[in-house]
């Protein structure tokens, strides 16, 4: 059994991910994909939201002839991502205790 | 993969320009990023064009439905049924969501039919007691007034019906997108986000 990952928590991942380094649609899904089981298909929607509200903005830089867009974090972003940490950082502990890990 | 770009922009037809041009080119960079050429390929990692546009059709309407765009009621529950029925999900858990939005929109459809047929019944009330009250107000004056006073509370009572059944059915309408959009995000959001697991991706 899978656990699933609440949306909070993905958008919490991804913008952790763009603190550390802006990144392209593909790289993302990519890298997230090395910890969490997401599909192909799932981060279009999540970008899609990160930016409608202003936690994520994009950019087109050219490469090999054609623009590409890439994702940076933005100020509010970055308090999210903050926000989303405590959360986690308190949820884990709990189970932890819970679970004796 | 043009073909896969041409395809998957067919069936985006129905959203707003900027919406499928947003879609479109984020696709395009990740199938020319990932190197992923032929039709097959595409396919295998973003699952057929038509299955692609219903998710993200299901996610740009989702995501407008709180905003003032205006939206006929039975389209969102149409476009997430398809979007369903288009998941990796299994099929009796499919049919039993869909179930859910069709029996949402059955209640619905029925409460909506029994207030108008009350509204169209007391409107023939009305009409049948005017023209009988009418008619007959010479030979009897009392009974004639009495069908009138009844005429006039039909007449009244549809009156109020008029706006109480256009609000029911905004209520309905937007009970009917709350369901839509809660089982939409209990299933087909981030359904496939989960832990780890090293097997073959979705």
């Amino acid at each position: 059994m899978a656990i699933k990952v609440a949306t909070k928590l993905l958008d919490g991942c991804v913008l952790g991910l763009l603190e550390q380094e802006e990144m392209y649609g593909y790289e993302l899904t990519k890298r997230v994909q090395e910890s969490i089981n997401v599909s192909n298909s799932t981060m279009y929607p999540v970008m899609r939201r990160l930016k409608s509200e202003g936690l994520v903005d994009t950019y087109d830089e050219s490469f090999e002839g054609r623009n590409r867009r890439y994702y940076r974090i933005t100020e509010a972003g970055k308090t999210q991502l903050e926000e989303v940490k405590t959360e986690w950082m308190t949820f884990k502990s709990g189970i932890d205790d819970l679970m004796g890990g | 993969m043009n073909q896969y770009i041409g395809e998957l922009t067919q069936h985006l037809k129905k959203l707003s320009e900027q919406d499928a041009m947003d879609a479109i080119s984020y696709y395009t960079d990740y199938l020319t990023d990932g190197n992923i050429n032929t039709y097959e390929e595409c396919v295998k990692e973003l699952g057929s064009p038509n299955r692609l546009a219903l998710q993200i059709r299901a996610d740009v309407s989702i995501n407008n439905s709180d905003s003032s765009i205006p939206q006929k009621f039975w389209e969102l529950p149409s476009i997430v049924i398809l979007a369903l029925f288009a998941s990796p999900l299994l099929v009796p858990v499919v049919i039993s969501l869909i179930l859910v939005i069709f029996g949402a929109v059955l209640a619905a459809s029925l409460m909506v039919l029994a207030v108008v047929l009350v509204l169209i019944l007391t409107f023939i009330v009305f009409l049948c007691t005017t023209v009988w009250g009418v008619t007959n107000i010479t030979g009897h004056l009392f009974e004639s007034i009495m069908v009138l006073g009844v005429a006039l509370f039909s007449l009244g009572l549809s009156m109020e019906l008029y706006p109480l059944s256009k609000w029911l059915v905004r209520k309905l309408a937007n009970w009917i997108q709350h369901v839509t959009i809660w089982t939409y995000e209990k299933c087909l959001r981030y359904g496939n986000a989960e832990g780890r697991v090293d097997n073959e991706e979705i």
